[in-house]
């Protein structure tokens, strides 16, 4: 009786001491990227803007109860007191000139961060182009230049800007690599764009941001930052795979699962981005490059029928 | 006659839910008691529960918005401590499956039955002494959609004790509020119970 009393005891101990210790995970506020770096720049600056207002104002809140109580006779009595132009001078003043500051550095940093802009690498490297597939409820990666697919795992070499071009073959979910920066909408029969660097090594957790259902909590993978050699070796291994992705394939791989473990598909059917954007789209997915509408070849379309 | 209600929708198994189940249970018991002790179930029913006056029914919403706070902030204690424990591969104490029922339930009780019922019970009150009205338009509708609230709102605590909650959030959108994803039940309470709040406005 008394063991089992200590035991829940050291049992609730452990459960306070982690509640005071969950905050310790900040990934945003650890970035790894140029992106993550500008957006905790934004975070910082934005929060000490605000705290030069609310510091003060905590601090006299407390200094103005503490010395005008009653029982302090020596402070000074202004029963008469209506106005001061100095005190109006810092109360509007001050808070003006943070909304002007902050106005500005929001706007210089909706464009400067904007997801659709590509970014650009020191190195000069050529970007590395991932299509991402948000399904139920595992992440598809499809590298159309190598022509290989992969499930629940990222690969990406470092100092290389990665562009993504991101869907859903379900309902809407979020893309985000907290260490990396930027998240963005996953929607079916839609593309959104998404371009990041990481420029260090490492093996970065990724999210979706979205609440998508039953398998929503599971739906996480890993983005590994690896350099040239070791990215080369990766995309070599992929490639031993004995899976290939295509329209016969696709259907049992979209069918909903939890937890789903990484996979590897040696080669991918040229187009099966497109093609999953277009089911939803009435066979039209819109070209990238002029912006115009294109119709998907129906054959493609076909083969890989809609879920419902 | 009960469909496919049987009585395996009632979570025996959930410790947590027996727990809550039986502690509303004396609550309940006690304030009908207390009720029933003091003799005041003829002056409730015609003074409160039938009445038209907007002041009455004002701060009934606002009871019931009280009442909806508390189901919605013990929600989202329960979500708050599941967020702080499940982290760095921990799951927590909470499986997906009851988690994304909590947080469903906490999104629909506080926007619906605290937020819209609290606003509510304030327009009563005020806009009829603002406008210098001596009640508002419809004063028997206004009684009827309080009671409307009031049901949709047991409606949707039922599930606390029988079946499940909805799991789709708050906002419910499709297709992930559809059959295909969610169960689509408890939906129908919500729509139903807005449209009576829209016309008690009037």
């Amino acid at each position: 009786m008394k063991n089992k009393l200590l035991a829940r005891t050291a049992r609730l101990g452990g459960l306070s001491s982690a509640l005071l210790l969950a905050g310790c995970e900040l990934d945003v506020l650890d970035p790894k990227g140029p992106v993550g770096e500008g957006i905790k720049t934004l975070i910082t600056t934005s929060v000490v803007a605000m705290l030069i207002v609310v510091v003060p104002t905590i601090i006299l809140t407390l200094w103005f109860a503490w010395q005008y109580r009653q029982s302090n006779t020596s402070a000074e009595y202004l029963p008469k007191w209506s106005h001061s132009n100095k005190i109006e001078v810092v109360i509007w003043g001050v808070p003006s000139l943070i909304i002007l500051f902050l106005a500005v550095i929001t706007y210089q940093t909706c464009h400067s961060l904007d997801p659709y802009k590509p970014l650009e690498a020191e190195s000069n490297a050529k970007p590395l182009h991932v299509q991402v597939v948000a399904q139920d409820w595992k992440w598809l990666f499809i590298y159309p230049e190598q022509g290989i697919a992969t499930v629940n795992q990222l690969a990406m070499p470092v100092n290389t800007p990665v562009d993504f071009d991101i869907t859903s073959d379900s309902v809407m979910n979020s893309f985000f690599i907290p260490r990396l920066g930027s998240m963005i909408y996953a929607m079916a029969g839609m593309q959104t764009q998404l371009h990041l660097l990481a420029s260090e090594p490492g093996d970065y957790m990724g999210e979706s941001a979205n609440y998508s259902g039953r398998g929503f909590s599971d739906m996480r993978f890993h983005a590994l930052a690896m350099s040239n050699d070791e990215f080369n070796a990766w995309v070599e291994k992929v490639r031993a795979s004995s899976e290939q992705l295509d329209s016969q394939t696709y259907p049992k791989l979209a069918a909903p699962s939890e937890a789903n473990p990484v996979e590897y598909f040696a080669h991918v059917e040229p187009g099966m981005f497109n093609t999953i954007v277009a089911k939803y789209n009435n066979g039209m997915v819109m070209d990238k490059s002029t912006g115009k509408m294109i119709q998907v070849q129906q054959s493609a379309m076909s083969d890989m029928n809609m879920k419902e | 006659m009960l469909g496919r209600l049987s009585l395996s929708a009632i979570p025996l198994d959930v410790p947590i839910l027996v727990g809550t189940f039986i502690g509303v249970l004396i609550v309940g018991v006690a304030v009908l008691g207390l009720i029933t002790y003091y003799g005041k179930w003829g002056y409730l029913w015609k003074e409160w529960f039938t009445s038209v006056d907007h002041k009455r029914l004002a701060v009934m919403y606002i009871v019931l918005a009280l009442v909806a706070l508390a189901r919605g902030f013990a929600d989202a204690i329960m979500m708050r401590t599941q967020l702080a424990l499940a982290y760095a591969g921990n799951p927590g104490y909470l499986p997906p499956h009851h988690y994304d029922q909590i947080f469903s339930a906490h999104g629909t009780i506080m926007i619906f039955f605290l937020a819209m019922a609290f606003m509510t019970g304030l327009f009563n009150f005020i806009v009829p002494l603002q406008i210098g009205a001596r009640d508002v338009a419809y004063p028997f509708l206004n009684n009827l959609s309080f009671w409307m609230t009031a049901v949709a709102f047991m409606l949707v605590n039922v599930s606390l004790f029988i079946g499940e909650f909805s799991q789709c959030g708050w906002l419910a959108y499709p297709p992930l509020s559809e059959m295909q994803f969610s169960l689509a039940w408890v939906l129908t309470t919500i729509s139903g119970r807005s449209r009576s709040l829209v016309l008690a406005r009037c």
